[in-house]
């Protein structure tokens, strides 16, 4: 047992050190095990949905949003914006349709795990989507 | 066994029990970090044909493909992510948290993986001379959970237009 002890003294620093530095840590993100929060939006705009198309991908663009799909004759977008810390992924599905009366109605629906930091996304985008449809900068295409 | 070992030991399982545990909480995570990371990279999208043939298929007379493609998008938004979407060919894949288990359906696996938007659901909307054609492929049942939702829908669409508007619009 005597000789056994040098060997375990530092294995049993070691595994204190570990236990300490990993409580430490910042904690990693982990969803709790219910359900995905969706969160879903939608505005209408008068602009016609061409001008709120290019707008829109302008803003995701600019937002860091990842394009995955789009899919222009349904005015469907899926977007992914990456994680930061403490906020999970968020995978955004935009739909944009013409108003009956004129204008465009944009459907945001954004998931992630824990619905974390959803509303920020969400205002982020349409601050910005304003902002552009305001002065006129409907993105450079 | 010795004072040290011992406490090697107890550090060594609540080391396991602390970090462990939060593997098994992690489920989701790890589907969807799997599922959005990696599989939809690798998402396969289905052909018109492959889905005609081995979908699934409900029938909605008097309804237009347009109509019905539109009134199906808000449906999986609702119920899910969309991913992969192509009007002129009217294929359509979403990733939801429909899933059903309905009689002779029991074993469906669904007990360990049934995590949120854990299904994935291929589909092809068509236009027949009797009306729009909706063919469903899933990887777990839905049973008939989607084509009711979007009966709903195509009827919110027809009685209250204001609320549904892609429901009406040609």
């Amino acid at each position: 047992m005597n000789r056994a002890r040098p060997v375990l003294r530092p294995a049993l620093a070691g595994l204190i050190l570990l236990t300490l530095g990993a409580l430490a840590a910042p904690a990693q993100q982990r969803p709790p095990a219910g359900d995905m929060v969706p969160l879903i939006v939608d505005r209408p705009y008068p602009a016609d949905i061409t001008a709120a198309w290019t707008a829109a991908e302008a803003v995701v663009r600019d937002g860091g949003g990842r394009v995955r799909m789009v899919d222009r004759d349904s005015g469907l977008m899926f977007y992914s914006l990456p994680a930061a810390p403490p906020a999970a992924p968020v995978y955004v599905n935009l739909l944009l349709e013409p108003e009956p009366g004129g204008g465009t109605r944009i459907y945001f629906v954004a998931h992630n795990w824990d619905g974390r930091c959803l509303d920020p996304v969400e205002q982020d985008f349409f601050g910005r989507l304003e902002q552009r449809l305001a002065g006129g900068d409907y993105g450079t295409r | 066994m010795g004072p040290a070992r011992i406490a090697c030991l107890v550090l060594a399982l609540g080391w396991a029990a602390v970090f462990g545990a939060d593997k098994k909480q992690g489920g989701p995570v790890q589907d969807l970090t799997r599922l959005f990371e990696n599989r939809l990279e690798r998402i396969s999208i289905p052909t018109a044909e492959f889905l005609r043939e081995r979908g699934q298929v409900h029938a909605y007379p008097g309804v237009t493909k347009e109509q019905a493609w539109n009134s199906l998008i808000k449906v999986l938004i609702q119920n899910g992510i969309i991913v992969h979407s192509d009007r002129a060919a009217g294929v359509m894949v979403a990733v939801t948290h429909l899933v059903t288990r309905g009689p002779g359906q029991e074993a469906a696996p669904l007990a360990g993986d049934a995590t949120p938007l854990c299904n994935t659901l291929d589909l092809l909307v068509t236009e027949e001379a009797a009306g729009a054609r909706v063919y469903l492929k899933a990887d777990k049942p839905v049973n008939r959970v989607l084509f009711d939702k979007l009966s709903v829908q195509l009827e919110a669409g027809s009685r209250w237009p204001y609320l549904a508007p892609s429901g009406t619009r040609d």
